[in-house]
């Protein structure tokens, strides 16, 4: 298959050859049908454009004498216009930038389609569901660990895009008995447990749980990333992983697990090989900690956009925890997030 | 059911060769005795069929022994069929006058109505006569065959799907596949490439590789599906240049910087004929260049004159070179051409006037610079290279739908309100074929597993969706299973309406039921040319289940209900879809 081959053009050219060609045309049947084309197409693109172009189309079918009338009818915007994108992906630091990169097929030496806000933008599109869609995937970097940073920088990207999910893509601290390392975690849930209340008697926790949207949470129900082709994805992708951070020496049959589990968010790097103990402490189906999953989640669900985590293991949070493995499992967490994607995301009605 | 003989001459051809009933012609004959008939057409029992030869000389200089041939071929048969095929068009030159043998042919049949067939009480035939072009009202053939037109008893069919008919026998869809079937069985390079030409739709823009656009232009021209006819065009031409030239053997240099198959068909011509090629820029760098003089024999192969900017580039280049090459010009395709007959367009070139020879004529539209309707809408240029999206832009299929036409859209199903009009899809499908297919390819690469290894297409058998399979079939040699709409109806009432059907099935044993009992593959595609409502889809995949098949993926040219595809279990592809179906406001009764 030719890869140059887009399976069809941008919306809005669509949309604007289809509101001049109704705009055209005499016979009732021809604009009636061409008019579903357009609504049909134009949910698709910017609410300003389809105002605009639905003024054009629609002038057509008012009575001639008032025609101009309504042609001169000027649309005022005052909210400055968000841009579409059906998918955002955020990282924090540059090697899950760059593994986010190579898993959705930009290359590393491009520069960003846009920097809004002090964010840099990489656009894409892929196919989803049975390649029969395309949808808009937005990549951007945050820079710099914790949850704070992280709630300003989604906040950031919220007003630069009009997104319909977003995913936060890089590495965490495994929990050692139920993961492997280079393993993905998606979270089924991510649990804040930084709150507490301190009280007389000592310290008493409140841990903050913050739960995925149901449509969502469904989608991801029916995610088996074996049937998604995730396994081949990643190991055509780990030769170009390897020229961007050193990759650590894997067995000949490595095969990395996908779990589905609790994700630990807090404003700790974890070192101390403590993560067993804080499993028996909030929850047995915590698989992983990291410091962004609160803040994210929170943003996400403040500007109600659905959210989901996954994480490659790159160490197990113990005094031996290095950097040899966070090449390839933000890359394992990447191409589990596109593979996601491509299989068993289906688009939700954009409301931009 | 009925009876047919055909009676397949070849003109040109010295001798007579069979036509067992299992070849491609011998269907072919079949195909138009069943159009004609409207029913089942089977062979005449207990005869032998083979062409009737009728080599050049005699057609020149005693073409009244055409009539004799004709009656000598008759008197062997002991029956009468209902019809019989008079093949005169597949034949082994193309350029023979052809007058004196159809009035002949016309007299024959004169003689076998108001003779032989008389005499021998026998049912009237129909005669269907296959002509490369239908003559003109006022020629002597149309006043000797007048009443028999009229009365129904004589046909006549050219190659385009034209007839000369009393009686509506054929449906809109005729022509297209006619010409569809004629271009599948005949093995004249020269028509089958240019029904498998692909000419992609597109905002191109006019201009060489190094000047700056003039103006805009619709179609570009893809050979990739025909390389094989071009080819074989390219070396019969080649073979007549060194019989004329005592067997010398020339320089092919090829240029044609956006059109890849023109290399495949040059490199196919080189490498079987054993002679030198060249792409144009590389001739300086090549082997060859050492042995160039100015008496090299040298063909420059272009893929297509239009404006002839590209024609000048290559030609500035050859005459730049330290030894100067004036080549024979050969275009694989051509427009504005000045002799048809002759294959060749004289043109000036840097003051010079050349003539170049041309394999196929093809048409472009052009608009210049201020005037084009698609920089009017700001549509982003075309790539001349390849298409850049799988599924059709929206200017594109409207302009091809407004250019096939529209009608209201026929049997709508009661579930379900109309969709307000439907392009004239036969029509449109045999226009854009090539190019068509060649999407609905690109399309099934997409699929999981990539194009599948052995396709079978079910479709209904109906108007748009036999075109569309019929090219499929010549362009991408699927194979497929028609299945009848009262089938499909039957089906969509259950799996205990198929069974209660079957056993009246299994007795008639119709061609749709004894494929799909014997289907050895699992890459089947169950294909409509639109989908509304999914009904028909639903129906076959019902029928499919019945003899335990599954469709890999349903394809519709156009999809009227995306939202619902999205939803199917099975990949839904199409080539272009906006929501337009709307369930009945009527209660379903």
């Amino acid at each position: 298959m030719n890869p140059l081959l887009r399976l069809h053009e941008d919306f809005e050219i669509s949309c604007n050859v289809l509101a001049r060609l109704i705009a055209s045309r005499r016979e009732h049947n021809e604009k009636a049908l061409l008019f579903k084309d357009f609504l049909s197409k134009s949910i698709q693109i910017k609410p300003n454009r389809r105002a605009e172009l639905t003024l054009v189309a629609l002038s057509s079918f008012t009575p001639p004498d008032i025609r101009s009338l309504v042609q001169q009818f000027e649309l005022t915007d005052e909210a400055p216009s968000r841009i579409g994108a059906d998918v955002a992906i955020v990282t924090v630091i540059q090697a899950e930038l760059n593994a986010a990169k190579i898993a959705f097929g930009i290359s590393l030496d491009v520069f960003e389609d846009r920097t809004e806000n002090g964010l840099r933008f990489w656009e894409t599109a892929i196919r989803i569901g049975g390649n029969d869609e395309e949808i808009k995937v937005v990549l951007t970097m945050i820079g710099k660990a914790g949850n704070v940073e992280c709630a300003v920088a989604c906040g950031r990207v919220f007003q630069t895009y009009d997104v319909g999910l977003c995913i936060l893509v890089g590495i965490a601290a495994g929990l050692k008995t139920e993961v492997n390392l280079g393993d993905v975690v998606v979270g089924s849930l991510i649990l804040d447990y930084e709150p507490a209340r301190q009280e007389v008697d000592g310290l008493k926790k409140r841990p903050t749980p913050y739960t995925l949207q149901k449509t969502i949470e469904r989608d991801l129900n029916y995610f088996n990333p074996t049937f998604g082709g995730w396994y081949q994805q990643l190991s055509e992708k780990m030769t170009v992983t390897a020229i961007t951070s050193p990759l650590p020496v894997l067995p000949n049959d490595w095969k990395p697990k996908f779990h589905k589990g609790i994700i630990l968010a807090g404003e700790k790097l974890l070192a101390d090989g403590s993560l067993p103990e804080m499993q028996q402490e909030f929850h047995n189906k915590v698989r992983a900690a990291e410091m962004e999953g609160s803040g994210f989640a929170g943003v996400c669900d403040e500007y109600a956009i659905p959210w989901l985590v996954f994480r490659g293991i790159s160490d197990f949070g113990d005094p031996e925890k290095d950097d040899t493995w966070q090449g390839v499992a933000a890359l394992a967490a990447a191409t589990a997030a596109h593979t996601f994607l491509k299989s068993d995301y289906r688009r939700k009605p954009t409301k931009f | 059911m009925k009876t047919f003989s055909p009676m397949a001459f070849r003109l040109g051809s010295p001798t007579s060769t069979p036509v067992p009933p299992e070849s491609e012609f011998f269907q072919f004959y079949q195909y138009v005795a069943q159009s004609v008939a409207g029913t089942e057409c089977l062979p005449v029992d207990d005869d032998y069929w083979s062409t009737i030869p009728f080599d050049n000389s005699l057609i020149l200089d005693k073409p009244y022994l055409i009539h004799q041939r004709f009656l000598d071929y008759v008197g062997q048969w002991k029956t009468w069929p209902n019809i019989v095929v008079v093949d005169l068009t597949n034949n082994l030159e193309q350029s023979i006058d052809r007058g004196g043998v159809l009035i002949n042919i016309g007299q024959a049949i004169q003689y076998c109505f108001d003779v032989i067939i008389k005499k021998s009480d026998t049912e009237r035939p129909v005669f269907v006569i296959l002509v490369p072009v239908l003559p003109p009202e006022m020629d002597l053939i149309q006043q000797i065959l007048k009443p028999h037109f009229l009365n129904g008893s004589v046909l006549m069919i050219s190659d385009d799907g034209n007839t000369i008919s009393s009686s509506n026998t054929f449906d809109a869809a005729f022509p297209a596949q006619y010409r569809l079937s004629l271009a599948s069985v005949q093995k004249d390079p020269r028509r089958r490439a240019k029904v498998k030409l692909i000419r992609r739709l597109g905002h191109f823009k006019r201009g060489g590789s190094t000047t700056p656009h003039s103006g805009c232009m619709r179609y570009a021209y893809d050979g990739s599906l025909c390389v094989g006819e071009l080819a074989e065009l390219l070396k019969k031409r080649i073979e007549l240049e060194r019989r004329a030239a005592d067997g010398s053997r020339p320089l092919i240099i090829y240029y044609g910087p956006s059109s890849h198959w023109l290399e495949e068909t040059v490199a196919a011509v080189g490498v079987e004929m054993g002679l030198d090629y060249c792409r144009i820029d590389e001739i300086r760098t090549n082997k060859i260049a050492s042995v160039l003089s100015p008496e090299t024999s040298a063909l420059l192969v272009v893929p297509m004159v239009d404006s002839g900017q590209t024609l000048a580039e290559a030609l500035i280049e050859l005459v730049s070179l330290p030894v100067p090459i004036k080549p024979k010009v050969i275009s694989i395709l051509c427009t504005r051409v000045t002799n048809p007959e002759r294959r060749t367009r004289v043109i000036k070139i840097h003051n010079q006037t050349i003539t170049l020879e041309y394999m196929l004529e093809v048409a472009q539209e052009s608009y210049s610079p201020g005037d084009c309707p698609m920089c009017d809408l700001n549509i982003p240029e075309s790539s001349y290279d390849h298409d850049e999206f799988t599924m059709l832009t929206t200017y594109d299929m409207w302009d091809m739908a407004d250019r096939a036409g529209w009608k209201a859209e026929d049997d709508v199903p009661v579930n379900r309100l109309p969709i307000p009009l439907v392009p004239d899809y036969p029509k449109l499908i045999e226009e854009h074929g090539a190019w068509l297919m060649s999407k609905v390819r690109q399309r099934l690469e997409e699929l999981p597993a990539g194009f599948p290894a052995d396709p079978l297409v079910i479709c209904p058998r109906e108007q748009g969706s036999i075109v569309f399979t019929d090219y499929l079939t010549l362009v991408l040699k699927v194979t497929f299973v028609r299945v009848p709409r009262e089938v499909i109806n039957i089906a969509k009432l259950g799996k205990e309406a198929i069974k209660e059907h079957s056993v009246e099935w299994e007795v008639m044993r119709p061609d749709w039921y004894v494929q799909l009992s014997t289907v050895a593959t699992q890459d089947i595609i169950v294909m409509d040319e639109f989908n509304v409502s999914g009904e028909t889809r639903a129906g076959l995949t019902t029928l499919l289940r019945y003899f335990s098949i599954s469709p890999l993926c349903y394809f519709s040219f156009v999809d009227f209900n995306p939202e619902q595809s999205r939803d199917l279990k099975v990949s839904a592809l199409s080539l272009y879809d906006f929501q337009a179906y709307q369930a009945s406001v009527e209660p379903m009764t």
